[in-house]
């Protein structure tokens, strides 16, 4: 007797008894963390009779799994969302999400399933987040890896796929400073780069960490001529010619030195600027190649001597020649124009 | 021993193993015959065969396993849904089985009270233990040969457990799907209906009138067309006027009465010696006096031509 009362109260603590739908979703969230299985029932139904004794069975050989009797019919605004159109019937959830359905009073089927369901556990999903953290950390280290960072096939000087080389013709073209990463010598960051920026195809480029694009994007950024703004390096060189041809002003760019010309154009517009009596600096284009090809781009004049005054290119020794013989040279040097 | 229910005309199964004894088998199966009749059969197999026969589904009315003496079967999950199985609704389980009375965990030897959940898990109701009994000497021996296990605490216990009245999984239909199928059906709006709802009496009713075609026309369509507002708005748009294949609006006609025109104004030749001049024309030529002329030309002359010199 008292033996099968604590029975029957283990049996009442083990299967609960759910009457509303609140109560239902109450429960789902309460169960997240395990098994959770749920009989829709019908007092009139004799196969309901055998299977919430069945139920009584498993919860006893089961304790962390949880079993719930609901009365469809009494709570038909579950009934209708989980499409319950016969008792009784059987569903699992795991995290609150459905994992798992049986209709029809089929013991050995369930049991089956609570087993197979208990069995397989919580350790893979746990597992899957904590891979994908890490993963996540190491892409976002990579993308920071140098400012501008290039995700390709192969390497710069190898490059694996035609987009990966025509991205890289591109970068060099432009003297952009770049780092590269070989996604064929790791397939993880590959894919995961995909679902981290959401960006399918490679090459990918990357400045400051952000996204700028694939291949199509930069071509479109070059075309438009933003890719220089956009990339580092250029603006470097950029903003250094700007200060070299405002560093006095007036400002010859030359081959040698005031006191020693390198090249008999030099020499000629030396001795022009001299007789002017104007004030002058030059600088010297042999020491700097990069300043020599930079400052042909940055003016679009092709040849040296280039003559500026307050950051504005006058030109060449033609130009120059022409001007002393219309009189001229005096009050642009002086800036009186 | 009981007489297990069994009725004249049914279906009966015995289960033995290779422990149970030949004699007592033959014994049992006597009597299981005499009270199936003639109308009823009695199967025998041996357990292990069980899960390779493949009975179709509700095959038999009543199933005995471990009931010959001697028999030592211990019945696994699956042993038991596939006797479930091949019940028929209603039909009634009697099972032996050496059961462990110790508190001792062990996996091989069920508990009595384990051995009865195994029937609730495997889809029997109304389960019962119907008596327990110490082993025979046998039966002891078995238990050690087949199974490598010696426990002075084994006993064997008969329990029943029957086949509920309904099918291994079948279910029962809600009646809150009908409700919510009908609440479903949509409502046909009664002022539609009405418009494609014609009575025989209408045809009848003086004050339902047809349309009167005439007042369908506008002033203005009763305006006799201007010939120039027929024409196709392309027609004749090009240098070269041409009518259509299909014309209608009267450019072919035009174009036709043109050509005839045309070619009334020239006179043809007969001889064909016209143009050549006066050596070779007819007598009756209309071109006699005429200078000659090419074909086809028309003849000009000047003015200074109609004096004398």
């Amino acid at each position: 007797m008292a033996a099968g009362a604590a029975e029957a109260a283990e049996a009442a603590v083990a299967v609960v008894e759910v009457g509303s739908a609140r109560q239902f979703e109450e429960l789902l969230r309460l169960k997240t963390k395990s098994l959770l299985v749920v009989h829709f029932w019908a007092p009139w139904a004799p196969q309901c009779v055998q299977m919430n004794d069945v139920m009584a069975e498993l919860a006893k050989e089961h304790p962390h799994v949880s079993f719930v009797k609901l009365e469809a019919e009494a709570v038909p605004e579950v009934s209708e969302k989980y499409e319950i159109s016969s008792v009784p019937t059987f569903l699992f959830f795991k995290n609150s999400q459905k994992v798992d359905r049986l209709d029809g009073a089929h013991a050995p089927e369930l049991t089956k399933k609570v087993q197979r369901h208990v069995s397989s556990g919580s350790f893979p999903p746990s597992t899957n987040e904590h891979v994908k953290e890490d993963l996540n950390l190491r892409l976002k280290k990579l993308t920071h890896a140098a400012p501008c960072m290039l995700f390709m096939k192969g390497t710069p000087q190898e490059p694996r796929c035609g987009f990966s080389k025509q991205m890289v013709e591109i970068l060099h073209k432009h003297n952009i400073q770049f780092s590269s990463f070989d996604i064929f010598s790791d397939e993880e960051v590959r894919q995961g780069l995909k679902t981290y920026s959401n960006w399918p195809t490679y090459p990918q480029l990357y400045v400051s960490g952000e996204l700028i694009g694939g291949l199509d994007i930069i071509k479109e950024l070059e075309a438009s001529e933003e890719l220089d703004t956009i990339c580092p390096k250029a603006p470097k060189l950029e903003e250094r010619l700007k200060v070299l041809t405002n560093k006095a002003s007036v400002m010859l760019f030359m081959k040698g030195n005031k006191q020693e010309a390198k090249c008999g154009f030099s020499k000629q517009i030396l001795e022009i600027l001299n007789s002017t009596g104007v004030e002058y600096e030059t600088f010297d284009i042999l020491e700097d190649e990069e300043v020599r090809q930079g400052l042909k781009t940055f003016s679009n004049w092709p040849t040296y001597p280039q003559l500026y005054v307050r950051g504005d290119l006058v030109g060449g020794l033609d130009i120059v020649k022409e001007l002393k013989d219309n009189g001229e040279l005096l009050p642009i040097l002086k800036g009186e124009n | 021993m009981a007489e297990f229910g069994i009725s004249p005309g049914q279906l009966v199964a015995v289960f033995c193993d290779k422990s149970s004894s030949e004699e007592a088998l033959k014994k049992l199966v006597g009597r299981v015959q005499g009270l199936t009749g003639s109308e009823g059969q009695v199967f025998v197999e041996n357990i292990t065969q069980l899960l390779q026969s493949a009975h179709k589904e509700s095959s038999f009315d009543v199933i005995l396993s471990g009931i010959v003496p001697g028999s030592t079967s211990l019945h696994s999950p699956e042993a038991l849904a596939d006797m479930a199985r091949i019940l028929r609704p209603g039909g009634c389980l009697f099972l032996k089985e050496p059961v462990e009375t110790t508190g001792v965990n062990n996996d091989k030897i069920k508990t009595a009270s384990k051995l009865c959940s195994a029937l609730t898990l495997s889809g029997l109701v109304e389960i019962k233990e119907l008596q327990r009994e110490a082993l025979s000497p046998e039966e002891a021996q078995s238990m050690q040969e087949h199974l490598g296990y010696h426990s002075d605490s084994l006993l064997s216990v008969h329990v029943t457990g029957k086949k509920p009245n309904f099918e291994v999984g079948s279910s029962s239909q809600l009646k809150l799907l009908h409700k919510k199928s009908s609440s479903v059906k949509p409502v046909v709006d009664p002022a539609t209906a009405k418009l494609w709802t014609l009575s025989a009496n209408d045809m009848e009713d003086d004050s339902m009138d047809l349309i009167d075609s005439d007042e369908l026309l506008d002033p203005e369509d009763l305006k006799k067309p201007d010939p120039a507002s027929l024409k196709a708005p392309s027609c004749g748009e090009g240098k070269k006027r041409k009518a259509c294949k299909n014309c209608t609006c009267g450019l072919a006609e035009e174009l036709e009465k043109e050509q005839s025109k045309a070619q009334s104004s020239q006179p043809k030749s007969a001889c064909g010696n016209c143009y050549l001049g006066d050596a070779f024309r007819c007598a009756n030529c209309p071109y006699l006096g005429m200078p000659a002329f090419k074909p086809g030309e028309q003849v000009l002359l000047s003015s200074s031509n109609l004096q004398d010199a």
